[in-house]
């Protein structure tokens, strides 16, 4: 059963484990920490589903780290944890969660369409997307700001990128949120939040890649803070229609220290650091007003 | 083709290969070891929450590194509100 | 003599369906599968809300109907869904994965024509997924495809197999035609064909990781699949005598027709099949020596069935409705290689894209070839 408890502090989490460690992901990879997090609430009755990207690695054969039933499903996984709700309400099993922790290339861009269709089904699905901004291996997909660096954008990514949260918020979803692995409790208490409604529920976590994006290891959490003290990744819940910031700063840093942190943005010159900072402070101010879909976040 | 021969089916024994009867004793690659200072640690649990390998466990009400599973990333040094986690010569 | 039901290939699915406890149904409908879909559809919405026997639900494309009917029969649930043409085309991806995990899944496909764009019958799509690892069956009358689609979960559940299944039907000359059917009873079902209890599956008492990434043992589990599929051919045999003493109707790999002194033999797949038996039973009337041969499972090849069959037959005529632009018909190709060299082999290719094939083709296949001096191939 999921923890219901409200979570005060960090004292309060569950002790038990059902990630064990050496993963073999990255040496500090933040979707980790998110993934263990996530199952610490949702317990012992979660199946996990996945798709392909940087938590395919969880399992390798013969060893897997999670223990929970996990399975890894190439395309249209939204598509079969319909399929295992349905199958499990068939026989009578309702009590099981469906757990969906896929990347962002598998979200903003070749999962899209079976997202969109399991949200207006309302089958009773949690899914986290945990974003590095990019595919495995660096490469650009629909998540990557303005400016970033990829193998696929040597000379900086052109385009702006879509905010799936908001886009999920249109389809009349009980709960869309954002997320940051640099904030726990937060993410935490969405996360209890978000179980406690039936139907489609999406979480959009930021978690920070050392390998794609330049830094040591040990600042994934800086940079993931950093990322919201300068509003380059505003932390929000809609839940049932209404916005709320979860977390607002009360005076956004300047921009150029989350990017100073990172060599992905190594090649934006002045003019392109100065509009990105005006559009995230434009977009601040929108949300602010709680006007959330009038500007398109960076 | 004989050691297909050999294999047995799913029904009888499992998949019998052998990397699966092996033990693992893979050992966490590291180059330097962190330690967690208990007199000035203050138990907040910001250390616990955020390791990315799940290589801390609450023993005796501290945080404990499980050495077989940190692969000192040293992302918990640097959280650490009061500077409890010092990195050691092995 | 004792009258059946009069049934449609579609509704003979559905019925198969619900006789073999199927228990969850992703459908995606595409015309023509789109009759089984219906009915389907009716069948759950007639029946009230807590005795629903079948959860049925539509998904938002071909791709995502497997996509769910894998990790549905993953959870250890029998799981039922249908394809076609372009349908099957794009879900070839994941046909890979589900035999691959070796589930026991039951696909119907109604066989339809891929380019240029066109709703009747044609066996280029059913053909070319015989390298995916999933059992085919072309089944070529209503009655067949009833029984073959509940022997197909017998087969696929039999430890020794567990790999999915393909049945297949022609489009509209069988989904969509009434034919006389005998249903068997649901208590003799149910005696032949148990619950389903999968070794290993997503079962949270039992927690496993399906379907990780794999390394140095990849060649050893595809030998296990190389295996599986070679046991195969064994259980259809023994399911299908099992199947011949309870209801006394026996297919085996193979059909033969008149094939005892024949020296002259047409070969052919599907429903074309029914037609070409009353050319044979004509021709046999006027005492020509000549047989036809029905291959029903493409997939485990049955190449010693065949080879034992033509070994005395002097030119054989393979009909294929199907092409390999720029070398001929799939089956033409599948029979050369089963057989011996000595054997005089056309290749006749008819029917694409629905075109009609009537029994006087038949016999103009039967001139030509008697005519015929060089192997050749020829388009009707």
């Amino acid at each position: 059963m999921t923890v219901n408890e409200p979570i005060e502090s960090l004292n309060d989490l569950p002790k038990k484990d059902f990630l064990l460690g050496r993963a073999e992901a990255c040496r500090g990879c933040g979707a980790l920490i998110g993934l263990k997090l996530a199952l610490k609430i949702m317990e012992k009755n979660t199946i996990v589903v996945s798709s392909f990207g940087c938590m395919t690695l969880l399992a390798t054969y013969p060893q897997t780290v999670l223990k929970v039933p996990f399975i890894h499903v190439p395309s249209n996984p939204v598509a079969a944890a319909s399929g295992i709700y349905h199958s499990l309400r068939s026989a009578g099993k309702e009590d099981i969660n469906v757990l969906c922790y896929i990347g962002d290339g598998a979200t903003y861009d070749s999962g899209l369409e079976s997202l969109s269709a399991a949200a207006v089904r309302k089958d009773n699905l949690m899914y986290i997307c945990y974003n590095n901004q990019s595919y495995t291996g660096s490469y650009t997909s629909s998540a990557t700001p303005y400016g970033a660096k990829t193998a696929t954008s040597p000379k900086g990514y052109q385009y702006f990128r879509k905010s799936l949260a908001k886009i999920m918020a249109s389809h009349n979803l009980h709960y869309v949120a954002t997320a940051s692995v640099a904030y726990p409790m937060d993410f935490v208490r969405k996360l209890q939040k978000a179980l406690s409604f039936p139907g489609v529920k999406f979480i959009d976590l930021l978690t920070p890649c050392p390998v794609g994006w330049g830094f040591d290891p040990s600042n994934t959490i800086e940079v993931a803070r950093m990322a919201v003290q300068t509003g380059a990744w505003p932390l929000y819940e809609i839940e049932n229609k209404k916005f709320s910031l979860t977390v607002a700063p009360t005076r956004l840093e300047p921009v150029e220290r989350y990017f100073i942190m990172q060599k992905r943005f190594s090649s934006l010159n002045k003019n392109e650091k100065e509009r990105i900072q005006e559009h995230i402070e434009k977009e601040w101010k929108c949300l602010l007003r709680k006007k959330y879909w009038e500007v398109s976040e960076y | 083709m004989k050691e297909i021969e050999k294999m047995g089916y799913l029904d009888e024994k499992g998949i019998p290969f052998s990397r699966a009867d092996e033990k693992s004793d893979k050992k966490a690659t590291r180059e330097k070891k962190l330690k967690i200072n208990k007199r000035a640690c203050t138990k907040c649990m910001i250390c616990y929450a955020l390791c990315p390998e799940g290589a801390i466990e609450i023993k005796g009400g501290y945080p404990d590194i499980d050495y077989k599973k940190c692969n000192a990333c040293f992302i918990c040094l640097r959280e650490c509100p009061d500077a409890a986690i010092e990195e050691i010569s092995d | 003599m004792i009258k059946g039901d009069l049934l449609s290939g579609s509704e003979a699915a559905v019925l198969a369906a619900q006789l073999s406890s199927v228990r969850c149904t992703p459908m995606y409908p595409m015309i023509p599968q789109d009759d089984i879909v219906k009915k389907l559809s009716d069948l759950y919405s007639s029946q009230s809300d807590g005795k629903k026997t079948i959860e049925f639900f539509t998904l938002e494309s071909p791709v995502a109907a497997l996509s769910a009917s894998i990790a549905s029969e993953a959870t250890g649930t029998r799981t039922f869904t249908v394809s076609t043409g372009p349908g099957l085309e794009s879900m070839k991806e994941l046909m890979y994965v589900a035999s691959g995990m070796r589930l026991p899944l039951v696909m119907v496909n109604v066989s339809r024509s891929l380019s240029p764009t066109n709703i009747w019958n044609e066996h280029t799509d059913i053909l070319s997924c015989r390298d995916t690892g999933w059992l085919i069956f072309i089944t070529s009358n209503n009655q067949e495809l009833l029984d073959t689609i509940i022997q197909a979960y017998k087969i696929a559940e039999n430890k020794k197999v567990l790999l999915p299944v393909l049945v297949n039907m022609d489009a509209f000359l069988q989904s969509h035609t009434r034919e006389n059917v005998f249903v068997p009873s649901e208590r003799s079902i149910s005696k032949f064909l148990p619950e389903l209890n999968l070794p290993v599956g997503l079962n949270t008492s039992k927690p496993v990781s399906l379907n990780p990434p794999v390394k140095e043992e990849y060649m050893e589990f595809k030998a296990q699949q190389h295996i599986a599929m070679k046991n195969a051919e064994k259980i259809i045999r023994n399911v299908d005598d099992i199947w011949n003493k309870k209801f006394h109707r026996k297919y085996g790999l193979i059909e033969r027709f008149h094939m005892e002194d024949a020296k002259y033999v047409i070969v052919v797949a599907g429903s074309a099949a029914e037609i070409a038996k009353t050319a044979v039973q004509e021709l046999r009337a006027q005492n020509e020596k000549v047989g036809l041969l029905r291959p029903r499972v493409i997939r485990p090849w049955p190449k010693n069935d065949i080879r034992e069959a033509l070994k005395n037959a002097k030119k054989v005529a393979v009909v294929d409705q199907d092409i390999m632009p720029g070398t001929g018909g799939i089956l033409y190709q599948e029979i050369k290689a089963s057989i011996s060299s000595e054997i005089f082999c056309s290749n006749f290719i008819a029917g694409l894209g629905g075109k009609k094939i009537l029994k006087e083709d038949f016999l103009n296949i039967y001139e030509r070839l008697k005519k015929s001096e060089k192997e050749e191939e020829v388009w009707l």
